[in-house]
């Protein structure tokens, strides 16, 4: 059984749609494999968490809110936690590391000790604090005005996050993604599903009125690939985008192409015809936020990337 | 009468949520951030409060016996109690306030909201265009529907999507940490 077909039984399992005998059967299953009982309760859970439409609504706005929120009351300062101090121990520690301290400088006074080299694990330590998201103004606030002002032994510096401007998150939209640049430098090397398309180089997209983009791609593919139908997918990304999978396309459609029709009484070409070639002529409107993105063309039963290449969607 | 703030969780209603984060988030945050803990955890345990809220309200039996806020302090208190524990700091403890001790089984709704948090943030993980997909599957929509609204050429097509979508989403949940941890406690 393939993973799809699997899937697709654990669904129609959970949705109550498998007759009697399937349901003996997978349930057979279910007692012999403590393996299949997790993925079972796994997508079980899912489908609850995920299929209630209130609760997504809710947990989409809350996120929301808290970016809101978070920027906006982020001026305060963190207040450790008041440790339980045995002020009888701190003193007695304190006195032998002193001492300690006065053999060490005993010993070693005649070998001069370099700053630097001293310093240096300090101000890597400083950089491994935990990261931090809340940002820290200066003004003191006043809920936590009358908390103790001296930092604690165990208080770590908060790392001053710069503020996410308008600016600095356009930019960010603007950096090139390194496997897509990867992959658009690989064009041409696909023998087997050859793509030229007529897209500019230096592609940008203005975002129009009604908050879309006119996308459009046309070409042709030439193919060696016997099968009668080739159905052709655009993937769009984003400049984020982990990896070319499909999962993580912003969008995606299917490219319509039309085979190349061959004279059948031309026999001659028909017989020296090592390709197929299919063209098309894409217009769609799309809904992207300014930005660089990426597509990709693939096959619809295949997640291969045959060609890739990207554009810049601008402002009006 | 149902509690006004009950009412926006339970609705998701914007304003009524914007007014709660208003209203409550700031003492919250005092409590958190007097209690060891730093703004993102204030941001999360006010957070999983609401969600906890909404489970409870979802459910036949809930009843609102005392005022929002008691419910909502008594909820965070225990998650954040709950959450000092886990990271061992022993010596923590967040002073008792009978007013806004909760008897609840505040275990058994961390365990759920974290398992719950999981499959939301590897779904928020998935690409826009199957966060789409997966919306309309997980409503359970007819996939003839589905393949029409997502502008699919086929069924078939819309089935194999469907499958890929749904398989990078349990393998983002079965990549993070905590699903073992949640996986371990199980067993």
């Amino acid at each position: 059984m393939s993973r799809e077909e699997l899937y697709h039984t654990i669904e129609q399992y959970l949705d109550k749609q498998l007759d009697a005998k399937s349901i003996a059967a997978f349930e057979d299953r279910l007692s012999k494999e403590p393996e299949l009982r997790q993925e079972v309760e796994l997508h079980r859970k899912m489908q609850e968490e995920l299929g209630d439409p209130i609760k997504r609504n809710l947990r989409s706005k809350l996120d929301q809110l808290r970016i809101e929120h978070t920027l906006e009351e982020s001026d305060h300062k963190i207040v450790p936690l008041k440790p339980r101090v045995n002020w009888m121990k701190v003193v007695s520690i304190a006195a032998g590391v002193l001492l300690f301290g006065f053999l060490i400088w005993l010993l070693v006074i005649k070998e001069p000790v370099n700053n630097e080299i001293v310093e240096q694990p300090k101000e890597e330590e400083e950089q491994k604090v935990p990261p931090s998201k809340e940002i820290i103004k200066e003004e003191p606030n006043p809920i936590v005005q009358d908390e103790t002002p001296e930092p604690k032994e165990n208080e770590k510096p908060s790392i001053k996050d710069p503020i996410k401007t308008p600016v600095q998150d356009a930019m960010a939209s603007l950096i090139p993604n390194p496997l897509f640049e990867n992959l658009v430098s690989q064009n041409g090397i696909q023998k087997i599903f050859e793509f030229s398309l007529k897209d500019p180089k230096d592609w940008k997209i203005p975002v129009q009125a009604d908050q879309s983009i006119a996308f459009h791609i046309s070409g042709d593919l030439k193919t060696t690939n016997p099968e009668e139908e080739t159905k052709v997918m655009v993937n769009v990304f984003n400049n984020k985008a982990i990896d070319s999978d499909i999962a993580q396309a912003t969008t995606s459609f299917s490219l319509p192409v039309v085979k190349e029709v061959i004279d059948d009484n031309d026999e001659e070409e028909l017989a020296f015809a090592e390709k197929s070639t299919y063209y098309f002529n894409l217009d769609k409107n799309l809904k992207l936020t300014p930005g660089l993105y990426y597509y990709t063309l693939i096959l619809e039963d295949n997640p291969r990337v045959l060609y890739c290449n990207k554009f810049t969607v601008t402002k009006e | 009468m149902k509690d006004q703030n009950i009412k926006a969780i339970q609705e998701g209603d914007s304003k009524g949520l914007q007014q709660i984060y208003t209203d409550f988030l700031p003492r919250i945050r005092r409590l958190i951030t007097n209690n060891g803990g730093r703004e993102e955890d204030a941001q999360d345990i006010f957070q999983n409060a609401i969600i906890v809220i909404y489970e409870k309200a979802s459910s036949k039996d809930f009843k609102l016996t005392s005022g929002f806020y008691t419910l909502l302090y008594g909820i965070c208190r225990n998650l954040w109690g709950n959450r000092l524990q886990k990271k061992s700091f022993k010596e923590v403890t967040i002073p008792e306030d009978i007013k806004y001790k909760s008897d609840d089984n505040i275990e058994a709704d961390l365990e759920k909201i974290e398992e719950q948090n999981l499959f939301w943030s590897s779904f928020k993980n998935l690409g826009e265009d199957c966060q789409k997909l997966m919306r309309l599957f997980f409503d359970k929509e007819k996939m003839e529907k589905i393949a029409q609204m997502m502008g699919y050429s086929s069924v078939s097509y819309a089935k194999k999507r469907k499958f890929q979508c749904k398989e990078k989403l349990v393998a983002l949940v079965k990549a993070d940490d905590r699903f073992d941890e949640l996986s371990n406690r199980d067993h």
